[in-house]
């Protein structure tokens, strides 16, 4: 009886495969947003004043500042791949750390701006929010439910790249194989590109 | 997608190869053929070639995306009376930092071609869903 060996057989490994499967992903949370900028631009064209009135109570400053910490963080993370590729593990490592703080930054400064509306009773269900008119009522409502699920997405990527750190740590994410680090740069990647289009959408409007 | 260098080339048979190396006049041929084979097939497990991107070339990428936020802040401020105008360019420099940031950051330009072409497509669904609606809208 013949015996087959199998070219390669007990661990296949395929790092392109994996990052089509992850940007198979990436394209469904495009499209998730991509409904809710669908939302956002019919009512936006059936409530122009409204919206244009609405989002003058955002702040531009703060918003400016946090699309510049997250184009920051974007890039420490594409540089913690050139790391990892030049056999670097601590510059990879300290970088990964620095995106992660670079998403702290940006909930706190989230943290503040919600606050600051919260004041202004402007959240959903509050009393300042129940007397506006109804076109200034849904700019606030899709800011909210934007910006929140924006915020989501920044927690889970900021969890995936502690793993990702977890991994490289480990040894099981290094120069031959950072196929991990790659696809957490890209979700996280994927947090910067929709906040690209939030920011001038809500802030800038006027 | 064997064209886009996935693995899943389909084997030319042996006996085919055979008959090339034992015909003198196809000798040449056959050569050619095996170093494409060589060129684009590799195992799975092998490590394969990864484009680096230096340091240097993507601090240069972070300071056209930080350009390219503060021209749109400095449109959007100073354009108030320009409604339509200010809209419209915030979203194309939006877009453009997109692309940038798609192409560069998020290695497009470099991974394999089928990449991109799906992310075109998204794009593309994303924009037809766009138009449906708002022709609906607009036509009311």
């Amino acid at each position: 009886m013949a015996n087959f060996v199998m070219v390669n057989s007990g661990h296949n490994r395929d790092d392109e495969a994996d990052k089509l499967g992850m940007w198979l992903f990436l394209f469904t949370e495009l499209l998730l947003f991509g409904g809710l900028f669908l939302v956002y631009t019919i009512y936006r064209y059936l409530n122009a004043d409204a919206f244009l009135h609405a989002s003058y109570e955002l702040n531009v400053i703060m918003g400016t500042v946090n699309t510049i910490v997250l184009l920051t963080s974007s890039l420490t993370v594409a540089m913690s791949i050139t790391a990892i590729q030049k056999g670097d593990t601590k510059m990879a490592l300290t970088l990964i750390w620095s995106t992660i703080a670079f998403a702290g930054v940006f909930l706190v400064i989230k943290y503040f701006e919600w606050t600051a509306k919260f004041e202004h009773g402007l959240f959903p269900g509050m009393e300042h929010y129940n007397m506006l008119e109804p076109g200034e009522k849904l700019f606030f409502f899709l800011y909210f439910f934007m910006t929140g699920f924006h915020g989501l997405h920044v927690i889970i990527g900021g969890i995936i790249l502690l793993f990702v750190i977890a991994a490289i740590r480990k040894g099981e994410t290094n120069q031959g194989k950072f196929i991990f680090l790659e696809n957490g740069a890209l979700y996280w990647h994927l947090v910067d590109l929709i906040w690209i289009f939030l920011f001038p959408l809500f802030y800038l409007i006027h | 997608m064997a064209p886009c260098g996935f693995n899943l080339d389909i084997p030319v048979s042996t006996i085919l190869f055979n008959s090339l190396t034992q015909n003198p006049e196809l000798r040449t041929l056959n050569l050619i053929i095996m170093s494409e084979n060589n060129k684009s097939r590799y195992l799975p497990g092998d490590p394969k070639e990864h484009h680096i991107v230096s340091y240097k070339f993507n601090i240069g990428i972070w300071v056209g995306l930080i350009i390219l936020t503060i021209m749109t802040v400095l449109v959007s401020v100073m354009g108030i009376n320009l409604v339509a105008f200010s809209v419209i360019t915030a979203l194309i420099i939006a877009s453009a930092k997109a692309i940038v940031v798609a192409n560069y950051f998020m290695h497009l330009k470099y991974d394999n071609i089928l990449l991109k072409i799906l992310f075109g497509i998204t794009m593309l669904l994303f924009i037809v869903f766009l138009f449906l609606t708002a022709t609906d809208y607009i036509t009311r």
